[in-house]
């Protein structure tokens, strides 16, 4: 040991032998310290740990127990060494406290202020104050002493607690519908259900693409369904099939984007053209072609049909479809005849009529052939996803909003327009925002709560379209028991009342 | 000796000083104590009372306790600097020579009385000046030295205003305290009149001579003060001045000038004596804040806003006492 070190070793020895009293009283004070910080230092830890359990959990973090209590045993640790740091005294603030707290008139700091001074009256001093020390009682109650490390770390455990008891009531609450799911398995019925819709699906006739599109996709889902352990998993493989499905069928389906370029026409009798394409009536399509064909009868019907083919042929130019797409070419077959018409030399009346006639005559064929081809798409793309559905008990709102369901929509209002007393139906069905039908009232049997009324058809029209597609969808009637089903719909679905 | 027998000696001296001034003045503890210390310390007094309250009584007795040589000069309008200072007087000896003697004017005592110095004239008091801050008298280039302990105490009458010189701020800061004896309590006044009317003289007796002062004011300059308390009279003493920035807000608002270094000086000096009086061997800030009014009272000046606040020196001070130690 140097000597420099050993003088101050020395002298230490030598203040403190002189001053035993303050030494003691220093130590007292010194351990106090240690006891408050320790109690501080818990009450730092818990708040800490309750905090971050209350953040984490709610945040959705998952911890495991042993960090929490880690990093609180750090905190604490930290806040430990920090309050000791703090509430230890040295001599001189060990003095000033004593001085302070007993009424000393500096006694004890001046002791220890002038300990390396040897005058007679510093000496004098010096053993005065210790006099004075020795005398003293320092004992406080633990609840003056440690009162406020105490109520601190009552208050940070309280603080925990309740932290911990929100947390986990939290995540009870959002686990409930996930407990299920945890517990579930698909069923045995469940998967033979789906191997059943794969073996139906390859059999329907529909679009090759769609066919195998939507095969492939159910046979995805077959597997998927397997490496699901719980409901939320599987809602979402479900889910996933049917957007999928949903959106093969709209690319097949070719209907949308004609009648929407159509529509988009300012040409009257192009948009009644877009609005019997949209309604997808394949069976019906004549009627529904009817409003078209009928604005050729009058006598500027040249005029009419110019107008019709400029329109119809810029709109359709526009479309970036498969050239073979058979509605495509049946559509453009019409406008290519009625263009043909134009330019006709005779001027026999009945010949112009006659080439008219056939022009939609074969429209209607054509095009009404590629549009049921299309329903038929639509309608068991529909079918597949309703069982799928249905199967697997997916609830509707976990059901995205599909393109399937949205029908674009034309306005076909026109001043001009003379067609009869039919101007306050503006035609069309679909959802949302269109009409339904007309607004004339109806007597419905059982539509009302608590028995019969009169209601406006277009207020239950798409009630009972809903109810006439299922009823389609089943297979439970025969052909033209359809037919004549789908016929009268056709016949609401331009807003034109016909007998 | 012995720091201990010194320290018995100085509370036995100090013990017996005040049993024989009780025998002659009443009541008055407090002043008692200040003039105390402000002789070991070795400052002067100024003291203030209306008449009769006993302060020419408390000088006479505290000379004969002390067996000190105590003078009294009465202070008038007419009273010339040599009636305090001496005078050079010619003498025709017995040969018929002449020759010049110095004759001492009373200030050539170790107590000496100024009674009502107010009332003498400028040029009169500016003569007891030189004799309190040097302890020495100059006449015709001829230095003569007072005597050991020296010490003044004068008085003011606060009633009779007309006719007075107030004494220039540079003579108040020469007195170490400034005290206020008060008019007697009701008791008091009957013990004054019971002892009075048995003797009008003083009965106190000879305790200590003028050796046992000087040993207790070395003794009192051997008192330690440790640096924070040395800082704080300093503060105080400081915040005084309104024109510093740093000064209390009181300062600023009360005071128009504030003390000297003086009032330092005398402030830690005290302090010291007044430890060792109450029983303690280090200066503690009660024995500042107890000397603060007394010692700053005379130095500093108030100000009109303190007037309309009805607030007195004393008041302003016991702000600044406030306040400084705030700043601590």
């Amino acid at each position: 040991m140097c000597k420099f070190t050993y003088a101050r070793v020395k002298y230490k020895e030598v203040f403190y032998i002189m001053s035993e009293h303050f030494f003691k009283i220093k130590k007292h004070f010194n351990r106090d310290a240690l006891i408050k910080s320790i109690l501080f230092g818990l009450a730092f830890g818990a708040l800490v740990s309750g905090l971050l359990v209350l953040i984490l959990t709610l945040s959705g973090v998952n911890f495991p127990v042993f960090l929490y209590v880690l990093i609180g045993l750090g905190a604490a640790l930290a806040a430990l060494l920090a309050g000791f740091l703090a509430f230890r005294k040295n001599d001189i603030a060990t003095a000033r406290v004593l001085d302070r707290e007993y009424a000393l008139r500096e006694k004890v700091e001046t002791m220890v202020v002038f300990r390396d001074e040897d005058g007679e009256m510093f000496k004098l001093q010096r053993a005065d104050a210790e006099r004075t020390l020795s005398l003293l009682s320092i004992k406080k109650s633990l609840m003056k002493r440690f009162g406020t490390a105490l109520a601190a770390l009552v208050l940070a455990s309280a603080i925990l607690l309740t932290n911990v008891v929100i947390a986990v009531a939290g995540n009870r609450t959002d686990d409930s519908s996930d407990n299920k799911e945890e517990s579930f398995s698909v069923t045995e019925w469940q998967r033979n259900a789906l191997a059943a819709l794969i073996e139906e699906a390859k059999g329907y006739a529909i679009n090759e693409e769609l066919r195998l599109g939507m095969v492939a996709e159910l046979e995805r889902l077959l597997d998927a369904i397997d490496d699901t352990s719980t409901r939320r998993k599987l809602r979402e493989e479900v889910v996933a099939s049917i957007v999928v499905i949903d959106l093969l069928t709209e690319n097949v389906n070719t209907y949308k984007k004609i009648g929407t370029a159509l529509g988009a026409c300012e040409n009257i009798t192009v948009k009644l053209l877009a609005l019997a394409i949209l309604s997808l009536n394949g069976i019906g399509f004549s009627e529904s072609l009817a409003p078209v064909s009928k604005k050729f009868e009058g006598a500027m019907y040249r005029s009419e049909i110019e107008a019709f083919v400029l329109g119809a042929d810029s709109s359709l130019n526009a479309l970036t479809l498969n050239a073979d797409d058979p509605l495509l070419v049946k559509t453009k077959e019409l406008v290519f005849s009625l263009d043909a018409v134009l330019k006709l030399t005779t001027t026999n009346e009945n010949v112009i009529r006659a080439r008219i006639e056939r022009a939609f005559s074969n429209a209607s064929d054509g095009m009404g052939t590629a549009l049921s081809a299309q329903y038929e798409n639509k309608v068991k793309s529909d079918a597949v996803i309703q069982k799928l559905i249905d199967i697997f008990e997916i609830p509707e709102q976990d059901i995205p909003p599909l393109l399937g369901d949205i029908v674009p929509t034309v306005d076909v209002s026109d001043e001009d327009d003379s067609s009869g007393s039919d101007k306050e139906n503006t035609g069309g069905y679909g959802s949302g925002n269109n009409l339904f039908g007309s607004d004339d009232v109806i007597y419905d049997p059982i539509y009302k709560e608590g028995g019969a009324g009169y209601v406006k058809y277009g207020d239950v029209l798409a009630d009972y379209y809903k109810q006439i597609e299922d009823l389609l969808i089943s297979g439970k009637l025969d052909e033209e028991t359809q037919r004549k089903i789908i016929n009268y719909f056709a016949r609401l679905s331009d807003g034109t009342k016909k007998d | 000796m012995e720091n201990n027998e010194r320290i018995i000696k100085f509370s036995e001296a100090v013990a017996k000083i005040k049993s024989e001034l009780a025998k002659d003045v009443v009541g008055q503890t407090d002043i008692i104590d200040s003039v105390i210390i402000a002789i070991v310390a070795g400052g002067n007094i100024l003291l203030e009372g209306v008449p009769g309250v006993g302060k020419t009584r408390l000088v006479r007795s505290l000379g004969r306790v002390l067996s000190l040589p105590f003078s009294r000069i009465q202070f008038t309008p007419d009273l010339m600097p040599s009636d305090i200072t001496g005078t050079v007087v010619i003498n025709k000896g017995e040969d018929g020579r002449m020759t010049s003697e110095f004759r001492r004017g009373p200030i050539f005592a170790n107590l000496v009385l100024a009674d009502e110095i107010n009332r003498a004239t400028p040029k009169t008091q500016a003569a007891m000046l030189e004799v309190m801050q040097e302890h020495k008298v100059t006449v015709q280039n001829t230095t003569y030295p007072t005597c050991e302990p020296f010490f003044v105490l004068a008085t003011e009458n606060p009633i009779e205003q007309d006719g007075t010189y107030p004494l220039p701020e540079a003579q108040m800061d020469r007195f170490m305290f400034k005290l206020i004896m008060k008019f007697p309590g009701v008791d008091e006044l009957t013990d004054i009149v019971n002892m009075t009317q048995k003797t009008m003289d003083e009965t106190a007796e000879a305790v200590v001579d003028g050796e046992t002062i000087l040993e207790m004011r070395a003794l009192a300059a051997t008192v330690p003060v440790i640096p924070e308390i040395m800082n704080y009279a300093m503060r105080l003493v400081a915040n005084t001045h309104p024109e510093r920035p740093e000064s209390v807000d009181s300062a600023h608002k009360y005071l128009k000038y504030g003390a000297s270094p003086r009032a330092a000086q005398a402030l830690i000096t005290s302090a010291k004596v007044r430890a060792l009086l109450t029983g303690n061997y280090n200066v503690s800030y009660e024995d500042i804040d107890a000397l603060a009014p007394a010692i700053l009272r005379h130095r500093v000046k108030i100000n009109y806003t303190a007037s309309n606040d009805r607030l007195t020196a004393d008041d302003v001070i016991a702000l600044l006492i406030k306040e400084t130690h705030n700043q601590r």
